[in-house]
């Protein structure tokens, strides 16, 4: 209904526990000062860690 | 990154995971005794990074993800501390960063809440990513 309403095109579905376990990974560190943010290759192997693959989650 | 980059990067996350709503340039330049001119290039370079976003033609951090300088309706609560959130992602990873609580999403018939207990969310729900993950920074805001 709201991809109709808006006229948006279908995105990518993930559970709510999916996005909870990735941020656990994603946002690792992220308060430290050495923290660096991660290459494409690192990014999307963190996505597959969670299963998120594919032509949505890639990056390189 | 620069060394002071990397300071200035970190502690808009303390600032921010410290209660603080509006982060900006003065703020950050009193919290550590920094020059805000110094302190407002840093912002600058990090912000042409895509590792914050600021708020337009200013120094106030609108985006540290997954803290939002803005009341957007998401929002993450955890014991009597609450943040603002981006997205519902952003409101769900909060949690994974602070802890067990609640997280809130705004929808059409009230806030959607989902409660983290122990690394597990309830109720079952999901998240909507319209955006694919190349293009997240095209329109950050949008994402």
């Amino acid at each position: 209904m709201w991809l109709e309403a808006t006229g948006s095109r279908r995105g990518y579905v993930a559970s709510v526990q999916t996005m909870f376990d990735l941020s656990k990974d994603w946002y690792d560190g992220r308060f430290d000062d050495e923290w660096d943010p991660p290459t494409a290759e690192q990014a999307e192997a963190t996505f597959a860690l969670h299963g998120l693959t594919g032509d949505f989650w890639r990056l390189s | 990154m620069t060394a002071f980059d990397r300071q200035v990067r970190a502690q808009i996350y303390r600032l921010f995971s410290d209660g603080m709503t509006v982060v900006d340039g003065a703020a950050m330049a009193e919290s550590r005794g920094w020059v805000a001119e110094e302190v407002e290039a840093s912002l600058d370079r990090l912000a042409e990074a895509h590792l914050i976003k600021l708020a337009e033609g200013s120094h106030r951090v609108e985006m540290a993800h997954p803290f939002s300088g803005t009341n957007t309706g998401y929002r993450s609560v955890v014991g009597d501390r609450s943040w603002n959130a981006n997205c519902a992602w952003d409101a769900l990873a909060l949690l994974a960063i602070m802890g067990d609580g609640e997280a809130f999403a705004p929808g059409a018939d009230g806030d959607l809440v989902w409660t983290v207990d122990d690394g597990k969310v309830s109720p079952d729900g999901v998240v909507h990513l319209l955006i694919p993950a190349s293009r997240f920074w095209d329109d950050i805001g949008f994402t």
